[in-house]
């Protein structure tokens, strides 16, 4: 059957949950490539003979070329959904991504992160005087000044505003400027303790 | 609980300093650093107090009168900015200069933060008050960038197509961005996949294959000058199109193509 190396690439995004980046499936991508190719030499032989009079191989040969734009439409969603996806954590994780979601993605995708990184980096500096804007902060409305925060790994010493330092410890608990600790929490260093 | 009870102190501390000073008051509207700010209509306080969780607007005293109107049109302008741009399916014309304006604004505030003591109480309240202002902005721009990033090649195309003299719908830097993510985008597609297809079917067109903004997309209006004669047309074959009218502060469910527009010219906002 045509085209079912492509349909399971897409299947295999859409089985993973909303923001997974399952690894990049090369050996998919390249038998879709192989398959591309061999329809299309077989196509540009029976063109040659379609051309030598024999009109029926007409319909054959337009049933390929669809197969193909199909093929090609499918790689390329796979591709674009994951550079989405990829996109996404670059603005959950900050710049730097943790190793296991790195080790998910190809070396074209690295290179198109870093890229996009250095491309929206630029943007944020542009913004304001000085050190620009970190547009990844401030993602909820706030509702008060400080948060509740309890301590989920050993990080150690920390800075508030003011010049005093506090000590992180694992299970303890702060009552923190939650424009200090945003980063933090998204880290899964702090939790913010709702009651 | 708190929040009331700093406020009670606010005002309590309002009073005292109304005995002594002859300074004018905006204690019953919104204010910040003596000026009122989103001179705000019950509309503008709701949308405001659902947004960030406090029933009443605060009402807080002037840490610093050194603001003039200008800065304060800057944020009730940029809060309608901001829900526009949320609300509208397409990227909006750049704001550039009200962006700017707030960002200075935000900055001056900060500078003025840091030389106040710790725990005073006014301090704590502007102190949120900046977070605030400052969640607006983010939001704006992120809102924007994201915009951006959906509709690149339509985004881009519509720039390319923009006779002089019209405003642009990007800042500068903003299409230096979405230039970047163009070039990087298309450059990844084509190593990986495009480069190894059969000769035929490597040229792909971006403006077809990136879904553009859905302009019949449904928004919640409010009308702020009357207008007259909107044609609207019609959805299915079946409708014929009509005209309608929208009074002044009438509210409207209605689709985006056919009011796109009066956004545009302030004359109707998104809520």
């Amino acid at each position: 059957m045509f085209c079912e190396k492509a349909t399971e690439l897409i299947r295999e995004l859409h089985r993973a949950s909303d923001g997974q980046l399952p690894s990049y499936n090369e050996d998919g991508i390249r038998q879709v490539l192989e398959e591309m190719k061999a329809l299309y030499e077989q196509n540009q032989s029976d063109v040659n003979e379609a051309k030598s009079g024999h009109s029926e191989l007409i319909p054959t040969i337009k049933f390929r070329h669809c197969s193909l734009l199909r093929n090609r439409r499918c790689v390329l969603a796979y591709l674009y959904d994951r550079l989405l996806r990829i996109r996404a954590l670059r603005w959950e994780y900050g710049s730097v991504l943790p190793n296991a979601v790195r080790f998910q993605m190809s070396a074209d995708e690295v290179l198109w992160f870093n890229q996009y990184k250095k491309s929206l980096a630029t943007y944020m500096r542009s913004l304001g005087g000085g050190d620009g804007l970190d547009l990844t902060q401030d993602i909820k409305p706030p509702k008060s000044l400080y948060i509740e925060v309890r301590c989920l790994k050993d990080y150690g010493e920390f800075e508030i505003d003011d010049g005093t330092t506090i000590l992180l410890k694992k299970n303890s608990q702060h009552f923190l400027p939650r424009w200090k600790c945003e980063q933090l929490i998204r880290q899964g260093i702090l939790e913010h303790v709702l009651s | 609980m708190w929040v009331k009870r700093q406020e009670r102190m606010l005002l309590e501390h309002a009073d005292t300093a109304r005995k002594h000073t002859q300074q004018p008051h905006y204690y019953d509207c919104y204010c910040l650093n003596g000026i009122q700010f989103l001179k705000s209509t019950p509309h503008h306080q709701q949308q405001y107090g659902r947004l960030f969780g406090c029933a009443t607007t605060p009402r807080i005293l002037p840490i610093s009168a050194s603001y003039n109107l200008g800065h304060l049109q800057g944020f009730a302008v940029s809060f309608q900015a901001w829900m526009n741009e949320k609300f509208s399916p397409e990227l909006l014309e750049s704001k550039s200069e009200i962006v700017e304006c707030v960002i200075e604004q935000l900055e001056h505030m900060e500078e003025n933060l840091k030389r106040t003591k710790g725990g005073d109480l006014k301090a704590s309240i502007h102190r949120m008050e900046v977070e605030r202002i400052r969640y607006v902005l983010s939001s704006y721009l992120r809102s924007r960038i994201r915009k951006i990033e959906k509709y690149f090649p339509h985004v881009l195309e519509k720039e390319k197509t923009r006779t002089e003299g019209e405003p642009s719908i990007l800042s500068p830097e903003e299409f230096a961005f979405a230039k970047e993510y163009m070039a990087n985008t298309e450059a990844h597609l084509k190593n990986v996949a495009l480069k190894h297809m059969p000769p035929n079917l490597q040229k792909v067109d971006l403006l077809k294959i990136v879904p553009e903004p859905n302009l019949d997309a449904f928004v919640f209006l409010r009308v702020k000058e009357k207008q007259e004669n909107i044609l609207v047309e019609p959805e299915t074959d079946e409708q014929s199109e009509y005209v309608i009218d929208l009074d002044k502060d009438s509210q409207h469910l209605i689709r985006y193509k056919t009011i796109a527009p009066l956004v545009a010219s302030g004359a109707v906002k998104l809520i």
